[in-house]
């Protein structure tokens, strides 16, 4: 018996190759990975002409890896290990202090220059009020929870070089909430730990200084109720595959007045439309991407009509992901907000501007858009 | 398909392995034939035909020469000319299929574009091996074709060497005695190859790409760059070589070892007695010593030399810098023969330990960069700090990075193996090798699995 022992690696070494292609074979392929929110590849069906060119082999690999039993736990076994091993941030996140969970810098590039120019042509053409604010990032904010050895944030450069772009418009004003934002962060959650975006707070306060820039009276927070919603991981958790983190509150700020006093809501993709009453989808928290629960997520355009509004002024709102949050804020101050994103609304948005009779354009992106989005010369 | 994959080690291998051992002692030659087809088909499809061609080539003229030598009278002549004629066929399809596209360019030629056949270099090598052992006598004609096949198309080595003669396995390819002895000590090879390439080469490799991108790195930022491509070098090719020799002792095989701590070397002279062995190993015994070696005189010493390294540098690639590379440490060793040894032996150890690094090092340089711009803009980015001495972000990268840096450091040297070797003298040393077996197959198989693991964020701008 005890000269058999020695013999235990192998067998250890033969149960783990043996165990994992049993499990393959005796569990059932999944369609749809929650954590990544893509659809994982199918098993490829092998032709003559596949087998031979060499594609079924590439595409067998990408199934296989898809498809692996026990993913989930790899996955985070290795981010523990990068972890362990010192490269905290090495899968494009931090792993910083109170829970928070903050995306690496983001770096300039030519798309940047690309998307000032695009941006730029089109407020020349305008002639109308352009408001242009830039969502700085988490970790930018929040550089005191980042871990000691760290990139530098930049976004205060990159965010000046966006103001100095557009400082010959006329008929644009530069908001900058980034000195405002660094003050509230010390007393104040303005980002999720778990996702890039930020808090529905984080987009109230951004909400109150576009008051002061855009002559409206931001309404009062006493006048919200304020839902919670526990449980909340957003992408940063599912990048980061630090599983052990843990989950947070989102909340939904609804208007008191908004029971008496509906707003209509139509949603447009293409062809389709929708209409509802309500800013927020509370079904969608249900689902594996809660953020969807304002304005049900990205859409090509959302009409939102207010008819107790403080104004009948009408807001065009180019929008990344951010807005999804902040637009029900801007509800009580615009008769009419028009949100398009021009990653899947594909017409001229100056034509818009003409045909809607629009007053105000806001155009209010995070950085992370501004400087590596390829869909914003969509704009022009 | 590479060892270092999802599908080799869940899918191939475990079936190779059941295969192999439910099939009788006399098919298994077969069954490995087989597999080895299928192993290299799975990326080159098409070019599987042509490792077939160059090895009916060399098993035909084995059979050949070895006719003509039992002939009455000895025919040496006849066997010469198949020799000759063998060596010539297989250096024109490896001129072919490596270095025409190269040749072409230099004389202005239209060649078109050439697949190179993964592992050609190494099974060239293997199968004149063959051929001129037989006619040397120093092995025996292989009659059966399977088995001549076996040997060139055998998986663990077919793709990234070890180059092993065929003298080396001869014995074992007509009859293997596989035990749970050698399985275990192959599994355990095996594993300490993986760990190295999964968990060091690539993630050397990440740090060498980040540093080599960053023009402001500075001068310590280019040298640890450096370091980290002198570390992922070392481990990929001597991982997989030690990959190589666990399976094939898992099937029943004995390979040679191809890598000995080549960074511990005190000078150049020893540092390619320890680098890629089977590889020198070849063109001394094929090359050098047919060429006369060192027993004609020093100039014609020289003279061989500068062939055989040549040859070494070219045989790395099909380029200006391999070339150069080669060149390179011809200059070295023949310093080092005409009195620098002599030198080194007096000097105080570290400081024949830094020359030889350094030397290895600026080698690995000029290895990397194919394009001679390149080659020189990054020497210059070493010894000219115009940069300062390192840049913010690459001090980000040299702290996340340094714990494996110190760990492949360590790993270079034979420190480790020697502490072990105590643990496996005692009796219990199976529980510390199943344990390192299990946490090196999870942690390496999490990191082959991250690399698939692609959140997309759609949702995000």
């Amino acid at each position: 018996m005890k000269k058999q022992l020695k013999y235990t690696p192998a067998l250890v070494f033969c149960i783990f190759i043996f165990i994992i292609p049993i499990l393959y074979l005796s569990i059932t392929d999944s369609d749809y990975s929650p954590l990544e929110k893509r659809k994982l590849s199918q098993f490829p069906e092998p032709t003559l002409k596949s087998v031979f060119n060499g594609k079924f082999g590439e595409d067998f690999e990408t199934y296989l890896n898809d498809q692996m039993p026990l993913r989930t736990f790899f996955v985070g076994t290795n981010a523990y290990y990068d972890q362990l091993s010192g490269r905290n941030g090495m899968s494009g996140i931090y792993n910083g202090k109170d829970d928070y969970l903050l995306v690496t810098p983001v770096e300039d590039k030519s798309t940047f220059d690309n998307n000032i120019r695009f941006i730029g042509e089109f407020i020349d053409e305008i002639k109308k009020p352009v408001y242009v604010c830039i969502v700085p990032s988490a970790g930018c904010i929040y550089n005191d929870k980042l871990p000691l050895n760290h990139y530098n944030y930049n976004d205060e450069a990159l965010i000046n070089k966006v103001k100095d772009g557009f400082s010959e418009y006329d008929n644009c004003t530069f908001i900058d909430i980034m000195s405002d934002f660094k003050t509230l962060s010390g007393s104040e959650q303005l980002y999720y730990k778990t996702d890039h975006h930020w808090t529905s707070l984080g987009a109230f306060e951004c909400y109150n200084i576009l008051g002061n820039y855009m002559g409206f009276t931001p309404t009062k927070q006493d006048q919200f109720n304020i839902e919670s919603y526990s449980g909340f991981y957003g992408t940063n958790y599912s990048k980061s595959a630090l599983w052990f983190n843990r989950g947070e509150t989102l909340e939904v700020w609804d208007n008191k007045k908004r029971a008496d006093q509906p707003v209509s809501v139509v949603i447009s993709d293409g062809g389709e439309v929708t209409a509802t009453d309500s800013l927020f989808n509370r079904n969608n928290l249900d689902t594996e991407d809660q953020y969807t629960v304002f304005l049900d997520g990205n859409h090509a355009m959302v009409t939102i009509n207010n008819e107790n509004a403080e104004t009948d002024r009408k807001l065009l709102l180019l929008r990344d992901s951010y807005s999804h949050c902040l637009a029900p804020f801007l509800v009580d101050n615009y008769s009419e907000i028009i949100l398009v994103d021009v990653r899947y609304y594909l017409n001229p948005v100056s034509d818009i501007v003409t045909s809607q009779n629009i007053d105000d354009i806001l155009l209010l992106y995070s950085i992370d858009s501004i400087v590596n989005s390829t869909d914003l010369a969509g704009i022009y | 398909m590479v060892f270092s994959s999802i599908i080799f080690l869940f899918i191939y291998l475990p079936a190779v392995l059941l295969l192999y051992y439910i099939t009788p002692k006399k098919a298994r030659n077969f069954l490995l034939f087989a597999v080895n087809l299928i192993f290299y088909g799975w990326g080159e499809p098409k070019l599987v035909v042509l490792m077939i061609i160059s090895t009916l080539i060399n098993y035909i003229s084995g059979l050949l020469i070895g006719k003509f030598k039992d002939e009455k009278g000895n025919n040496k002549k006849g066997a010469k000319i198949v020799l000759i004629i063998s060596v010539i066929v297989n250096i024109a399809l490896l001129g072919y299929f490596k270095y025409a596209g190269f040749i072409g360019n230099i004389l202005h030629l239209k060649v078109g574009d050439i697949p190179l056949p993964i592992g050609i270099s190494f099974y060239t090598f293997q199968t004149m091996s063959y051929t001129i052992d037989v006619y040397r006598n120093d092995a025996h004609t292989q009659k059966n074709f399977i088995t001549f096949g076996t040997y060139v198309s055998l998986f663990p080595q077919l793709i990234a060497g070890p180059i092993v003669r065929y003298r080396d396995v001869e014995a074992q390819l007509n009859e293997r005695h596989e035990n749970l002895e050698q399985f275990t000590e192959g599994v355990k090879i095996f594993m300490v190859g993986l760990c190295k390439k999964v968990l060091l080469a690539n993630q050397m490799g990440k740090l060498w790409d980040i540093m080599r991108a960053d023009q402001s790195a500075g001068i310590l930022g280019s040298w640890v760059g450096i370091i980290a491509y002198t570390m992922q070098i070392y481990f990929d090719f001597c991982g997989y070589s030690e990959m190589a020799i666990g399976l094939g002792k898992m099937f029943g095989f004995d390979f040679l070892i191809n890598f000995d701590y080549p960074y511990i070397s005190t000078s150049i002279t020893e540092f390619w007695r320890r680098w890629h062995i089977s590889l020198s190993t070849w063109f001394k015994e094929y090359i050098y010593i047919p060429l006369g070696g060192n027993r004609k005189g020093l100039a014609r010493q020289i003279f061989n030399m500068f062939v055989v390294w040549t040859l070494t540098g070219i045989w790395h690639g099909a380029n200006y810098n391999f070339i150069l590379w080669g060149i390179y440490f011809f200059v070295l060793l023949v310093i080092e023969k005409s009195f620098l040894l002599k030198v080194l032996k007096k000097a105080p150890k570290v400081v024949t330990h830094i020359y030889a690094l350094f030397f290895i090092i600026i080698g690995w340089v000029i290895f990397f960069f194919e394009d001679m711009g390149e080659l020189w803009a990054y020497i210059t980015r070493m010894f000219a700090p115009s940069a300062g001495l390192i840049s913010h972000d690459c001090l980000v990268n040299v702290i996340a990075y340094l714990p494996l840096l110190l760990i492949a450091s360590f790993a270079c040297t034979p420190v480790a193996k020697k502490l072990y070797a105590n643990v496996e003298k005692k009796s219990w040393s199976w529980i510390p090798d199943a344990v390192l077996c299990l946490l090196g197959l999870i942690v390496s198989t999490a990191s082959l699995v991250s690399s698939g693991y692609n959140p997309f964020l759609y949702f995000k701008f």
